[in-house]
């Protein structure tokens, strides 16, 4: 009957231990992989040392953006051509700028070596001051482009007359929250 | 960090495995990894979500804290052996069927096990002892009315 609760089709493997999601899917011969991360907000990588972290037994590969090339984050929602060049690299190519920045990976022939390895891969940054502040003064993103990456005004409608008509006049001032790779905790 | 890896008994649903690990090895992944028995799922691998528990002696425990190496001996139980062998349903999973306990199922394994190691043992069941037992368990999707609800249903099946 319309309005009746249904009985869910799906939950049986679930409630039994038997269904099947990502993680419990195993193959011969598959390799895992750890992210190594940046531990500062912000700074220049100067380098990635994995000689001692390749030498842990199981280790497959350590690649960061000097090896191997990833590209970056597409844009999903928004699509202006002047935010191209803030794209998030998959793995951080010459500066970083959030703490947990991806800057290599490791891959080895099951996760606890992965994990031994990734301890062990030395991240050469030289860092710098981050900034916290979406209000504050505009500074250097990379060598060509600043922190000011766009100034959007958008609207439709007589919004002058609208506000000129509304009693009480509403104001509202709105600062986004940290998001998209902000820089905005502290290392 | 290349430690030689031992041979551990481990009696999981009252059945036997001998399991050669590292003595680092958790009791999860070596419960997924090595016994195939993949209901058991972790979800932050650091004692927060619950989302990994499992009795031991019947008392709900973490397996991402806990070693394989620790278990030895220890009886074990996982979702994998809560229903009957026939395949009736434990009343947890039957009420957890019924009121929606559930949405995407992945906490779901260690919600069983945790309000199972409350509901079979001596401890009498008040809705406060399961808010409070439940509350160390995490699920982002059901919301907890639901699966409270599913707790005390089953309790009251429990009780007849």
């Amino acid at each position: 009957m319309i309005g009746e609760r249904l009985r869910r089709v799906e939950d049986l493997p679930l409630l039994t231990g038997t269904g099947r999601f990502a993680a419990d899917i195993s193959l011969a011969g598959e390799a895992h992989m750890r992210v190594v991360r940046s531990p500062v907000p912000h700074g220049l990588l100067r380098g990635v040392g994995a000689r001692t972290a390749l030498a842990v037994p199981g280790v497959l590969g350590i690649w960061s953006a000097a090896e191997v090339n990833l590209g970056c984050i597409g844009f999903r929602m928004v699509a202006f051509p002047q935010l191209l060049p803030y794209r998030q690299p998959v793995l951080a190519t010459g500066r970083i700028r959030y703490v947990g920045e991806p800057v290599a990976i490791v891959l080895a022939e099951d996760a606890y070596h992965a994990e031994d390895a990734a301890e062990l891969v030395e991240l050469d940054i030289e860092s710098l001051p981050p900034v916290l502040d979406p209000l504050a003064e505009p500074t250097r993103f990379d060598d060509e482009h600043g922190t000011e990456a766009l100034l959007h005004d958008g609207g439709y409608g007589d919004v002058e007359a609208a506000f000129a008509e509304a009693r009480p006049a509403p104001g509202i001032s709105n600062c986004p929250a940290a998001w998209s790779g902000w820089p905005g905790i502290p290392g | 960090m290349n430690v030689a890896k031992r041979d551990v008994t481990l009696y999981v649903n009252g059945d036997r495995f001998t399991v050669t690990v590292e003595p680092r090895k958790s009791l999860a992944d070596t419960l997924r990894e090595d016994c195939h028995l993949t209901g058991t799922h972790l979800g932050c691998e650091h004692g927060v979500c619950g989302a990994c528990t499992v009795l031991v002696d019947g008392e709900p425990v973490r397996a991402c804290l806990m070693l394989a190496v620790q278990g030895a001996g220890h009886s074990i139980r996982t979702v994998e052996g809560l229903a009957a062998e026939d395949g009736t349903l434990h009343p947890l999973q039957q009420a957890f069927w019924d009121n929606h306990g559930l949405q995407c199922g992945f906490c779901t394994p260690g919600f069983l096990m945790l309000a199972a190691g409350l509901l079979e043992s001596d401890e009498p069941v008040t809705d406060e002892v399961i808010d409070h037992v439940l509350s160390s368990n995490l699920c982002r999707c059901t919301g907890y009315q639901s699966i409270t609800a599913s707790v005390r249903a089953a309790a009251e099946v429990m009780r007849q």
